[in-house]
């Protein structure tokens, strides 16, 4: 079976179905804030119902509830919203780029 | 198939070879000598480049340690790879076809230029003689390092796969083992090519103990 590195494709649905069956790995992703304890993990991104220009973020302490991701690409399009996440809540632009976190969690098979 | 050639270090005063090394402190080192080619470390390679099978030749000796003495360190390493060039020479023979897996002979077939030892695994070292992220001590959880590998090893005492990783410490690599829940981490991000990066090593509010890495990848964002 193929094994498909994290920068391959930009992301898990772009796995052609040629490569098909293949091994992929799949991370967490997570913010440490500053005036909270532990790192948080991200578990979903929606639309806020009530304002069109803003969007919610939902999260477990648990990176095994987290949103996977097996692309870098796609990996670092939620770093940088986790990034500016994380500036709202007062970081600086460094600190921020300081507090983003990936857990790996498993090497899985996409059929 | 290709020609297969086994390689030991000779003395190049007295034709003794090497069986084995052993260190006092971990600067320290000294080769253990034997006038039984049977007893020596010793490699089967397809390799006929020199400096490639004396390279892969001192790599198979400094996983043979005295079970009393102690692991190398890096620097130690280094020293000691100039001082088995100064006083030993490499010695070669044809294997003959047929031969069959001697004692803890490492191998190097072909071209995927790895090394199989006596467990079949590529990475050997010893579990119990090197640091360890103890998860009974109460400090784990603020652990953080400089990671520069980290992967699955086996202990050359059991044969089990345990996982590891070495770290950067001023201007020394050092090797730490891992408990085991680390063991599914230390597969998967060998296979993320992320490495050098900072690793954080704590635990979810019940307990669960986790690594989470700092990548570059979030910097470039900035």
């Amino acid at each position: 079976m193929r094994k498909i590195a994290f920068d391959t494709y930009p992301s898990y649905v772009d796995i052609p179905s040629s490569a098909l069956p293949a091994l992929v790995t799949f991370v967490n992703l997570g913010v440490k804030l500053d005036d909270e304890s532990g790192i948080k993990f991200l578990t979903d991104v929606h639309e806020d119902e009530k304002n069109s220009n803003s969007i919610l973020l939902s999260w477990s302490d648990d990176p095994a509830d987290g949103l996977w991701f097996t692309a870098k690409e796609e990996l670092a399009q939620y770093a940088g919203l986790l990034m500016r996440y994380a500036q709202s809540r007062g970081m600086s632009a460094a600190k921020a780029a300081k507090a983003i976190y990936v857990v790996p969690t498993q090497v899985g098979v996409k059929p | 198939m290709a020609q297969l050639y086994r390689a030991w270090f000779r003395a190049k005063k007295d034709g003794r070879y090497i069986a084995g090394y052993k260190a006092d402190t971990a600067d320290d080192f000294g080769v253990e000598l034997t006038d039984d080619p049977e007893q020596a470390v010793s490699m089967i390679t397809d390799r006929t480049a020199a400096f490639e099978v004396e390279d892969r030749l001192f790599q198979a000796l400094i996983r043979h340690p005295d079970p009393a003495g102690e692991p190398l360190n890096m620097a130690t390493a280094l020293d000691a790879f100039q001082v088995v060039r100064q006083f030993f020479e490499v010695e070669t023979l044809a294997v003959p076809a047929g031969t069959e897996e001697g004692r803890e002979i490492t191998w190097v077939v072909d071209t995927a230029q790895v090394d199989l030892d006596k467990f079949g695994a590529e990475h050997q070292i010893s579990r119990d003689d090197n640091r360890l992220v103890d998860l009974d001590e109460g400090d784990w959880a603020q652990l953080r390092f400089t990671v520069l590998q980290a992967q699955r090893y086996v202990d050359d005492l059991t044969g089990a796969y345990y996982p590891g990783m070495t770290v950067r410490h001023a201007d020394e690599a050092f090797f730490w083992a891992l408990p085991d829940e680390f063991m599914t981490w230390a597969e998967v991000v060998s296979q993320l090519d992320v490495f050098p990066c900072t690793v954080q090593f704590t635990k979810t509010p019940d307990g669960k103990p986790y690594a989470a890495l700092q990548l570059p990848l979030a910097a470039e964002e900035e």
